[in-house]
């Protein structure tokens, strides 16, 4: 697979295979273009940061003669910083809570760093629970990006429809790992797991899922308002918006899990066209492929409290280096840079997918209308917790 | 395809009581004799010191480091009202506001509008205006971007209203360590179930709870 740049992370550039130092300024903000200046009765819009229409809080600037949007540049208002100064189980509950959402992702590829840091390899069992969590995750991540799209519409039964299969997945989540967000679950030496995972239930919700998809693609008014609507260049996206635009990426074929998710059989989802459209038909496909794939997976329940750990920890005292974790979290690459020095944390950098999707969102919005903004911004799954947050 | 059809063949979907509701979200108790076991914060690593004397719930992130010494109850009504405000009891509009949430109280607070709870049945509401709102429900850590952003949803809200703060963020600073949110309601969690959201709220307008 051809090399592809992902993103920035702290002084460096992400590449889908290696890490490389940042040597020319490259232009990473989140403001879109459309010439220089601002042109006579065009005015600013202030939207946020504090609004009932959009799930988080975020301040967007809209530069707009009334209805066309000439610029936009999204603020990040709730800037949280995470201090690494402390053990690596305390720094583990704080990366859960990067983003709620996706904290089984975070915590997947903040661990495989430092694993790979140290140059261990945990259980097979513990690397095929992150995997089924992180599938979970991009279940009801692609249930609510679906169910926000059709609440934007005022479709409201299919949006009462998915809002519910959204609770049923949390609640499937919630019996199998007693917290329905993952908080708790994982440590250092595995994951924890009450329960078997309900997959009857799982199949019964896809299933439902599917039959709603398949209503609101039937329905014209609906499909229109994402057609045509956040146009991306298809060299710098990533996640859901590079594979609806028909690239081959995900990092689930060459990131730290491409060996676990080539022998279960993953398949990637695809779509033809790199609009809010294309990326709905990929969440589409995807709810469908992660179900299959958890199926495969046939993980059991019990704690992961292995001693795989024990005869290394005598040897990370004094331990330099450092290891870069990537993941394909719901909304696209998701990395970590862990560094070590004399065996404890000295920096921490992150990559969250929504850093970059955030971008595409600035940039896709030019030329749009008011209308066209909210289901431009759904459709790429955008967690503003995660954009937001700096470790110190 | 005709929704309204298919919205009246999916049936009833609400819930009559509270029916399944993650172990991990509800009140922690001791197993065995507290006072004489010796346990505390620091001896159970609690980075959040919830625990002593008993469990603080306020303080509680659920990381799961005090298991088995403290269990989970199952009891979901883990709200504190300090102030009940009956003349909200027919229509309560709520606002919320994320002053820097990781976002899972975000999705919790929204699904109180599933089908399975169904916030209106309460005669609970959401308002996308402060103005409109009787209560104000804050989320996450009072970052320094979002505090002018508080301090002008709360002014903009019409006598009598409420504060709520939701989540152990809010509440105590959670894992952050970081200041606490003053509120007439509190409701702890991290986050808080939409068991415990909807029972809290419908005791701060004077119901019995949920």
């Amino acid at each position: 697979m051809k090399t592809r740049l992902i993103g920035e992370m702290g002084g460096y550039l992400l590449y889908s295979d290696h890490l490389e130092e940042i040597k020319t300024t490259k232009n990473t903000s989140n403001t879109s273009q459309e010439g220089s200046g601002r042109p006579v009765g065009s005015l600013i819009f202030q939207y946020g940061p504090a609004t009932g229409g959009l799930i988080e809080s975020v301040g967007m600037n809209i530069e707009t003669f009334g209805e066309y949007i000439r610029t936009i540049s999204v603020e990040p208002y709730k800037m949280r910083t995470i201090s690494i100064s402390r053990s690596i189980e305390d720094l583990l509950l704080s990366v859960e809570r990067v983003n709620g959402n996706f904290a089984a992702s975070h915590v997947t590829a903040f661990l495989t760093a430092l694993e790979n840091a140290y140059g261990v390899t945990p259980p097979r069992d513990v690397i095929l629970g992150r995997v089924a969590q992180i599938e979970l995750e991009r279940i009801r991540n692609h249930l609510l990006v679906t169910q926000r799209l059709t609440e934007h519409a005022g479709f409201s039964v299919p949006s009462a429809n998915l809002l519910y299969l959204v609770e049923e997945v949390n609640r499937v989540i919630g019996r199998a790992f007693g917290h329905r967000y993952f908080y708790g679950v994982n440590t250092l030496r595995g994951f924890r797991m009450d329960w078997q995972l309900d997959l009857p239930t799982l199949k019964n919700i896809v299933d439902e899922f599917q039959e709603v998809y398949r209503g609101i693609l039937d329905n014209r008014v609906f499909i229109d308002r994402l057609q045509g609507n956040g146009l991306v260049s298809i060299d710098d996206s990533i996640g859901p918006a590079a594979r609806a635009a028909g690239l081959m990426y995900d990092a689930r074929l060459d990131g730290d899990l491409a060996e676990v998710y080539g022998e279960i059989g993953f398949n990637i989802s695809r779509a033809d066209s790199s609009d809010a459209f294309g990326r709905l038909l990929v969440r589409g496909q995807e709810v469908s492929e992660s179900l299959r794939l958890i199926g495969k997976l046939n993980i059991r329940a019990q704690e992961y409290e292995a001693g795989w750990l024990d005869a290394w920890e005598k040897d990370i005292k004094g331990f330099t280096g450092g290891g870069l974790g990537r993941v394909e979290s719901p909304s696209g690459d998701l990395a970590y840079y862990v560094g070590i020095h004399k065996g404890t944390i000295s920096k921490v950098l992150l990559l969250p997918p929504s850093k970059v999707n955030l971008r595409l969102f600035c940039s896709s919005m030019t030329g749009n209308v008011f209308t066209d903004l909210p289901f431009n911004w759904e459709s790429f799954g955008i967690w503003m917790s995660e954009v937001g947050v700096e470790f110190v | 395809m005709n929704w309204f059809l298919k919205g009246v063949r999916k049936g009833v979907r609400t819930e009559k009581t509270p029916s399944d509701v993650a172990p991990w979200s509800t009140e922690l108790q001791f197993k065995g004799i507290e006072e004489e076991s010796g346990v505390t914060s620091e001896s159970l690593r609690c980075p959040t010191s919830a625990i002593g004397p008993g469990w603080i719930a306020e303080r509680c992130v659920y990381c799961r480091r005090c298991y088995p010494h403290y269990q989970p109850t199952g009891n979901h009504r883990m709200g504190v009202v300090k102030r009940v405000e009956k003349r909200f009891q027919r229509s309560f509009y709520l606002y919320p506001i994320d002053v820097g949430t990781c976002g899972a109280c975000n999705t919790e607070l929204r699904l109180i509008a599933s089908p399975q709870h169904d916030l209106t049945r309460f005669g609970i509401f959401f308002t996308n205006t402060p103005r409109h709102a009787d209560a104000l429900i804050v989320m996450g850590i009072m970052t320094k971007g979002m505090r002018e952003a508080f301090r002008r949803a709360y002014e903009a809200m019409p006598e009598p209203k409420l504060v709520i703060a939701l989540g152990a963020c809010a509440i105590s600073g959670g894992i952050f360590q970081t200041e606490k949110i003053e509120a007439d309601v509190v409701i702890p969690g991290c986050p808080p179930s939409p068991y415990t959201i909807l029972d809290a709220l419908i005791r701060a307008k004077g119901g019995r709870g949920w």
